[in-house]
């Protein structure tokens, strides 16, 4: 009966233990740093457009009107900023680090930090190879991911120069890539599967990108679904390491010590009348081995990048031509 | 029935064995005797044993029985088993001489060397390695429980005839061309003689955990003395309740053990060794009876009894400490949760 008490008590104060570390992660992961996130703001849809810095509408005006109404209709349509960027051959020494820190700089300045958008860079500038770049800040970062981007690249490359190419740039040419691209990102912005969260490690502050309860998040603090993983290792640690404690403390509460009574044998009393290890014989048994042949081994690399912070929720997806 | 009790030859205050002195001392006026002065000095309380026990009142349970207190007359109850005791009234040593009569008069005796004070310091220093024993088991009222207590113990001196046979393996491997040779050589291995294990001690309680007294030993025998009543003044004592019959197969047991270890130990180089025949037959036993001091505690704790020994000659101390589960599960706890804030720290969790 006492027995059966006291398994209803532990029973009862794992259950107690479980309800309470539950309640404990809900509210940690739900903990939240200040959201940085900026709405988009139908104000700043004459913002979106192009910045021909190469002057490759300079002589098609009506085009280039044309093309900045679609992009503008296309930012209104998804709620997001959307900038095309056509370098001119300054930006031909830039490398690719360098392009988008440029690019990051760009939209921050155009759009602000932690807006909804994103940033075309063309690659017009000369530079060969040619390095386009997409940056995505705040929530285009759930949308554009490296593969919706390789995709969006692959398929506009059909409209672009390849830079080992000499002919002259042709605007329109480079005009339909601008349609084709405002296309891509109402088909791709529209009911289609977003990741989770996104992790811009080279802004400063690092920051998360998230969505929870529809509603975006721009925070330092790591999103729900990361911490929930991190919490229940961290928990079954600490709880392995408890386990460990109790159990190692409790043997050490065992009655142990017992004499060995081979102090009890009287040195001057042995007297062994028959001492002897007789040989009886020996045997040799011979065996073949067999060969075996070796395996390989295969070494690994390390690739490293580098760039500067910048601020922000600015994430990059860079493709060569 | 008659109880005996040791009084200053000066000033006639009751006196008590001494173990820092190894003297019999009177708290009254400091004059302390050695036992052979009291043996001298007191022959007629000494030769006081009666032949056999005599049983003049029995009380209302057939084990317990009523002793009269030589100093205030009180009446005194023990259990058949105590030999020495104290009066609940005056305080008074109280030996129970009609108890060691006949076959219960001890043949030796080891008088306590610890002193109550130093046995307490052996615990003390003992239990506080332990952290997660209940609070109140290193209180001063627990400490008071500590009583010095003369075991009786039979003490047996075993000839032993070893006849130990065995094959033995030695096995060499080497490599040479395409071939891997095993070599094995055998050998018949033979151990056979007399041995003697002398002085395996078994208590003659069975209220005694057995392995708890194991725990204690050894005793130093060379402190052994001529059993004498002046010994257990000031102390409890009991009488055996198990005979030397029903101790043998303990004292077999770890002889037999002892002489397995002395073989074993004799056997080496093999690389397997097969057992054909282990026999040890005890031929001979020489048997003491003997009082052995042991400082005794015990503490109950959620319904189970925890049981200390510390032996009162050598300080060697043994015994099950209480685990307060609460306690360590508590300290487990809180060291679990700092691994898991430490992880979760690590992993960003806390990061705002």
């Amino acid at each position: 009966m006492k027995k059966a008490g006291s398994a209803l008590t532990v029973f009862i104060t794992i259950v107690a233990v479980i309800v309470g570390l539950f309640l404990f992660d809900t509210f940690v992961a739900n903990l939240g740093s200040k959201n940085l996130y900026q709405s988009f703001s139908e104000d700043d849809i004459s913002k979106s457009g192009i910045v021909d810095e190469h002057g490759l509408f300079s002589s098609d005006q009506s085009l280039l009107r044309e093309l900045e109404s679609e992009i503008q209709e296309c930012a209104r349509n998804n709620n997001m900023n959307i900038l095309v960027f056509l370098p001119d051959s300054s930006r031909s020494h830039y490398s690719d680090s360098q392009t988008e820190y440029f690019t990051t700089k760009e939209y921050n300045e155009v759009f602000g930090e932690n807006t909804d958008g994103v940033l075309y860079y063309l690659d017009i500038s000369g530079k060969s190879p040619a390095y386009d770049d997409i940056a995505t800040s705040a929530r285009a970062n759930l949308v554009f991911t490296d593969s919706v981007c390789d995709s969006i690249f692959s398929n506009l490359d059909a409209y672009l120069p390849s830079s080992s190419s000499s002919e002259p740039l042709d605007p329109k040419k480079i005009g339909e890539a601008i349609s084709k691209f405002c296309f891509y990102v109402d088909y791709y912005n529209t009911g289609r599967t977003r990741q989770s969260y996104y992790y811009v490690s080279d802004a400063d502050p690092k920051v998360y990108v998230y969505t929870k309860n529809g509603e975006t998040y721009v925070t330092k603090s790591a999103p729900p679904e990361k911490k929930w993983p991190v919490l229940i290792i961290s928990e079954l640690m600490g709880a392995l390491v408890s386990l460990i404690i109790y159990l190692v403390s409790k043997h050490n509460y065992k009655f142990k010590s017992k004499t060995n009574p081979r102090i009890y044998l009287s040195g001057d009393a042995i007297n062994l009348t028959q001492n002897a290890d007789i040989f009886q014989g020996t045997h040799t048994t011979k065996t073949r081995i067999e060969s075996s042949s070796g395996g390989s081994s295969r070494g690994g690399g390390y690739h490293g990048g580098g760039g500067g912070h910048h601020g922000g929720s600015v994430g990059h997806h860079g493709h060569h031509r | 029935m008659e109880s005996v009790k040791y009084t200053c030859p000066n000033c006639c205050a009751d006196l008590k064995f001494d173990p820092q002195l190894q003297k019999l001392s009177c708290e009254y006026c400091l004059s302390s005797f050695s036992v052979e002065e009291i043996k001298k000095l007191c022959a007629a309380t000494e030769n006081s044993i009666p032949q056999e026990a005599v049983q003049v009142k029995e009380d209302f349970e057939n084990h317990t029985h009523l002793y009269r207190c030589d100093s205030c007359g009180a009446e005194i109850m023990a259990d058949d088993q105590q030999t020495a005791t104290f009066c609940y009234y005056c305080h008074n040593p109280v030996i129970l001489a009609g108890k060691m009569g006949g076959e219960f008069k001890p043949d030796k005796v080891i008088g306590f060397k610890l002193t109550r004070e130093n046995a307490i310091d052996d615990f003390k220093k003992w239990i506080g390695k332990r952290l997660f024993v209940p609070k109140d088991f290193k209180s001063e009222q627990q400490l008071e429980k500590l009583t010095g207590l003369y075991v009786p113990f039979w003490i047996a001196d075993c000839h032993i005839n070893v006849d130990y046979s065995a094959t033995g393996k030695k096995v060499r491997h080497w490599t040479s061309g395409n071939y891997r040779y095993t070599e094995t050589s055998t050998y018949h291995i033979v151990r056979r003689g007399n041995l003697v294990t002398r002085g395996v001690p078994a208590d003659g309680e069975t209220k005694i955990d057995d392995l708890l007294m194991e725990a204690i030993e050894p005793f130093d025998y060379n402190d052994l003395r001529d059993f004498s009543m002046s010994y257990l003044s000031g102390f409890f004592a009991d009488k055996y309740d198990v005979d030397k019959t029903q101790v043998f197969p303990r004292i077999r047991e770890r002889s037999t053990q002892a002489c397995a270890s002395l073989i074993k130990e004799s056997i080496s180089g093999y690389t397997t060794v097969t057992p054909l025949a282990q026999n040890y037959n005890i031929s001979q036993t020489d048997w003491k009876y003997t009082m052995l001091p042991v400082w005794f505690m015990s503490y109950m704790y959620r319904g189970k009894v925890y049981e200390f020994a510390i032996n009162g000659q050598t300080g060697k101390l043994a015994g099950t400490p209480p685990l307060s589960k609460p306690k360590l599960a508590l300290f487990s706890g809180i060291i679990g949760a700092a691994v898991a804030l430490a992880g979760m720290v690590i992993g960003g969790v806390f990061t705002l």
